[in-house]
């Protein structure tokens, strides 16, 4: 197996195939997919089809049908979590200053949040979508595709690369992770669990295919008038979660599926654990303390049941 | 007063001096009124040109005060026709975004990762070797190492 790592879409890319000899061509279909969904789907391009629909609240947007595809997923996230990840929040997070790259909120002298906009949930409902290539944001909203666009890309990236060469693939964007590849044995691999890239520390697990997916407080942080903020908003609140899990790592059928449970998990907070059984998912979640939570078939440390704090 | 042929020269010389003098007042004073007309229209034409290019300059600043007024976003949206076509194949963007790929549930199997065999096993009793000379035999080239895991961690850019 080999793999390469570079970053796009303001994160790390990593991509591994079981043949060192797949590798150069696999790279280069991945990296044709991220471009494309970062000039359709950034909230920080400011030629961005996304940019553009967001400048026109209220009114259809003639856009490229790959934005509409990524909006319909959100979509479909908002629904199954009945709203706990909810694409509408772009103002919100507008709002508490992540207005453009992370890099250049960080290089800002100053904070520059400002109050937030007033409670609108629910808004994901009147979304228009046309498949034809249009996109309606409600009045009032702003879209913001954090939440999934990012492992629906993985998702997307690792059925290209297996549409056009029948191999083996793993795909982690930013730690959202896809394995797919033709119905022929798979090769076994293996995935390190941390809370941030730069942790030497973490859990390996094996994985057979489908999605993993690791969301964090940890990580994406910003200075604002008020603290320190993250990026998972509460959609009830629109303010960063109230940290009870500060990291939680979920498996699905496809990234999307796993990255939408971390996603509700860390929003749920308390209520996560049960959520997360209901739903039959698996997940290993870290308490604000460190301590370790484990749900489904997600094995069991031979070591410590908790995280540096 | 005699009448001579003297004083009859002298009357036609009269007559036509002052029929020159009307005619040239005549023609002079055309020309007077004439070129003071002209003048007037010239400066009317200018005055006008001069007012249209007063209204012109004023609607195009306020346009540009009307723009920079947009109190809500500095952006500025601009229509353009977008290619209907994108590098992903649209059978495989169906795939990824048909109803229920974000449906939360069990996802594949994750177990601990598989213990590596050592190398070389060492069993518990080892026939002696035979004292010979013999060229020692190749050893096995070592297996290639484990490939680094995937990480999976919170997106810091």
């Amino acid at each position: 197996m080999s793999a390469a790592r570079w970053s796009a879409l303001g994160t790390y890319v990593h991509l591994a195939t079981g043949d060192p000899a797949d590798l150069p061509g696999a790279r280069r279909i991945a990296e044709d997919v991220l471009a494309e969904v970062d000039r359709t789907c950034s909230r920080f391009r400011g030629d961005s089809d996304l940019v553009r629909a967001n400048g026109r609240p209220g009114r259809w947007t003639p856009v490229d049908p790959l934005l509409v595809a990524a909006v319909r997923v959100a979509v479909e996230a908002a629904a199954v979590t009945d709203g706990l990840v909810d694409p509408c929040l772009g103002r919100a997070l507008v709002n508490l200053g992540y207005d453009r790259d992370l890099h250049a909120v960080h290089r800002r002298p100053h904070p520059a949040d400002r109050p937030p906009p007033p409670p609108q949930t629910g808004c994901w409902r009147d979304i228009g979508l046309d498949p034809d290539g249009a996109l309606r944001v409600p009045e009032g909203c702003a879209l913001d595709l954090g939440a999934t666009a990012k492992a629906w890309a993985a998702d997307l990236l690792a059925a290209e690369v297996v549409d056009q060469l029948g191999l083996h693939v793993l795909v982690s964007l930013g730690g959202d992770i896809r394995i797919d590849g033709p119905d022929t044995p798979r090769p076994g691999w293996t995935v390190r669990v941390t809370e941030s890239p730069d942790d030497v520390e973490g859990e390996v697990v094996a994985l057979a295919g489908g999605g993993l997916a690791t969301s964090s407080t940890r990580a994406r942080r910003w200075r604002t008038r008020h603290g320190v903020a993250h990026h998972v908003l509460d959609p009830r609140t629109r303010r960063p979660t109230d940290e009870h899990w500060r990291t939680v790592t979920a498996t699905g059928a496809t990234c999307v599926a796993a990255n939408v449970a971390s996603t509700a998990a860390l929003v749920l907070g308390r209520g996560a654990v049960p959520w997360l059984r209901e739903h039959g998912v698996t997940a290993r979640l870290v308490r604000r303390d460190g301590h370790l939570t484990r749900t489904g078939g997600w094995p069991a440390a031979p070591s410590t049941g908790r995280c540096r704090p | 007063m005699r009448y001579s042929a003297r004083t009859r020269d002298r009357y036609k010389n009269l007559v036509a001096l002052l029929t020159g003098a009307a005619t040239f007042g005549t023609v002079a004073a055309t020309g007077a009124v004439t070129g003071i007309a002209a003048h007037d229209s010239a400066l009317r034409d200018r005055a006008r040109a001069e007012a249209d290019a007063f209204r012109t300059a004023s609607a195009r600043a306020a346009a540009v005060r009307a723009r920079q007024r947009i109190p809500w976003s500095p952006l500025v949206t601009v229509l353009k026709n977008r290619p209907h076509r994108t590098v992903v194949h649209t059978v495989v963007v169906h795939r990824v975004s048909r109803p229920g790929v974000a449906s939360v549930g069990a996802g594949a199997p994750v177990s601990a990762p598989p213990v590596s065999a050592p190398p070389v096993s060492a069993p518990a009793y080892r026939p002696p070797a035979p004292v010979t000379r013999a060229a020692p035999l190749p050893r096995a080239p070592a297996p290639p190492p484990a490939p680094a895991p995937a990480p999976s961690s919170g997106s810091k850019p």
